[in-house]
């Protein structure tokens, strides 16, 4: 396949679509900086510098014609879909055995990341399976897991409402944690469930930032500080937030149940 | 509490999380199941040794073991298997408490529990790092190297 000028240019910007859709889905950076220059090879591009950290990616090039080209993405927002990640990295594979051409990829990258129809019932489940099923792990009455249960659909009500009303990310884990503390405790008031902490830790769980612990450990043994850094920092802020919003209301509503 | 009970309950927590991470298919079972396997590792773990943070490494570690001999299998990326099924060891008492006895105002015991979460995360983290650098080790063949990790 011969390439000119533009194409080389159009080949970049096709590595990066890639890797920012990857890192948009939460895969670490050595994946992200790994691929880009993977494809970016198999396009013919040789000497590919990569720098990415969670919100910004910045790669320059230097092609056969002897220009070299930059271009940055800068991030907005993520939403962890490890699905996703897997099947871009078998779309930079199959670039890697066979380059396709820009807009082929182009057409599978928008068929990947396109939202997939799927029924709103299985999200209602796996939310309730999550935090039911852990309350009942950690030793709670079948009261105390109905309640949860119902923390979960408060959870995901407040969540896609504060995504649509763009509430930012911490704010809404404080708002989520808080309307899953007050749930519990009303149940607990009711007589129905019993112990308000193995209620609020089964909720909880929905909002603890597994998956950026994970990738700040994988980060930083793959020896990109910087991101590990901004992955642990969010999680701290992430957890910080959950404990003010869920400690907030229930000392507000009337002491801490034991 | 019936271990086998908790341990079907943290394949079916496990499910759930691995769905909300946007798996889908038959890597759902495969999730679903590695869960209940580390849950089981942590538990016969307790039993040679009563320790929670031995249990926490060897499950953590048995959980890397699945996440990477399954990313071989389906040629997925380890993280996505490993992810989910670490879900079970995850501190969420331990934050939870945390945060309650510092409400209580009982500083000694949140600065305890905040410990406590914090040596399972890490204990977690060195389990995870031994084992996956292990599997460094192991190359792919040729054609798929980019399976690696």
């Amino acid at each position: 396949m011969e390439w000119t000028l533009a194409r080389e240019e159009d080949a970049l910007s096709c590595a990066l679509d890639i890797g920012e859709a990857m890192l948009g889905a939460g895969a670490e950076i050595y994946r992200v900086e790994d691929t880009i220059g993977r494809v970016c090879r198999a396009y013919g591009l040789e000497r590919v510098d990569t720098f990415a950290i969670p919100n910004t990616l910045l790669v320059t090039v230097r092609a056969p014609s002897g220009r070299a080209f930059t271009q940055t993405r800068r991030l907005h927002e993520s939403s962890i879909n490890l699905g996703l990640v897997n099947r871009l990295n078998q779309l930079s594979r199959d670039i890697c055995r066979a380059p396709l051409p820009p807009e082929e990829v182009r057409a599978r990258l928008a068929a990947e990341t396109a939202p997939r129809r799927e029924r709103p019932i299985v999200r209602v489940l796996a939310y309730i399976a999550c935090t039911a099923g852990f309350s009942l792990f950690f030793g709670s009455s079948w009261g105390d897991a109905l309640a949860s249960a119902c923390g979960a659909l408060i959870i995901l009500a407040s969540q896609t409402w504060l995504r649509r009303a763009r509430v930012n990310h911490i704010l809404a884990c404080v708002f989520c944690a808080a309307a899953a503390a007050a749930c519990a405790f009303f149940f607990v008031r009711l007589g129905v469930a019993q112990h308000v902490d193995r209620i609020v830790i089964g909720d909880i769980m929905l909002l603890i930032p597994g998956v950026e612990l994970t990738n700040s450990m994988r980060d930083m043994m793959a020896g990109d500080i910087i991101a590990a850094l901004m992955h642990l920092f969010e999680a701290l802020f992430i957890a910080v937030g959950i404990a003010v919003g869920a400690a907030g209301i229930l000392a507000l509503l009337g002491g801490v149940i034991g | 509490m019936n271990p086998i009970w908790q341990t079907l309950l943290a394949a079916v927590c496990t499910w759930g999380f691995a769905y909300l991470f946007g798996m889908r298919g038959r890597h759902l079972p495969v999730c679903a199941v590695a869960g209940g396997l580390v849950w089981a590792a942590y538990l016969l773990a307790g039993l040679a040794q009563d320790n929670y943070l031995f249990s926490n490494f060897c499950a953590a570690a048995v959980g890397t073991l699945i996440a990477e001999t399954c990313a071989r299998l389906f040629q997925c990326t380890a993280t996505s298997f490993l992810v989910p099924a670490v879900i079970p060891l995850i501190p969420g008492g331990a934050l939870f408490y945390t945060m309650e006895a510092f409400v209580r105002g009982d500083r000694a015991a949140a600065g305890e529990y905040a410990i406590q979460a914090a040596a399972i995360a890490g204990v977690i983290a060195v389990g995870v790092y031994i084992v996956s650098s292990l599997f460094r080790y192991i190359r792919p063949r040729a054609k798929d190297r980019q399976t690696e990790v």
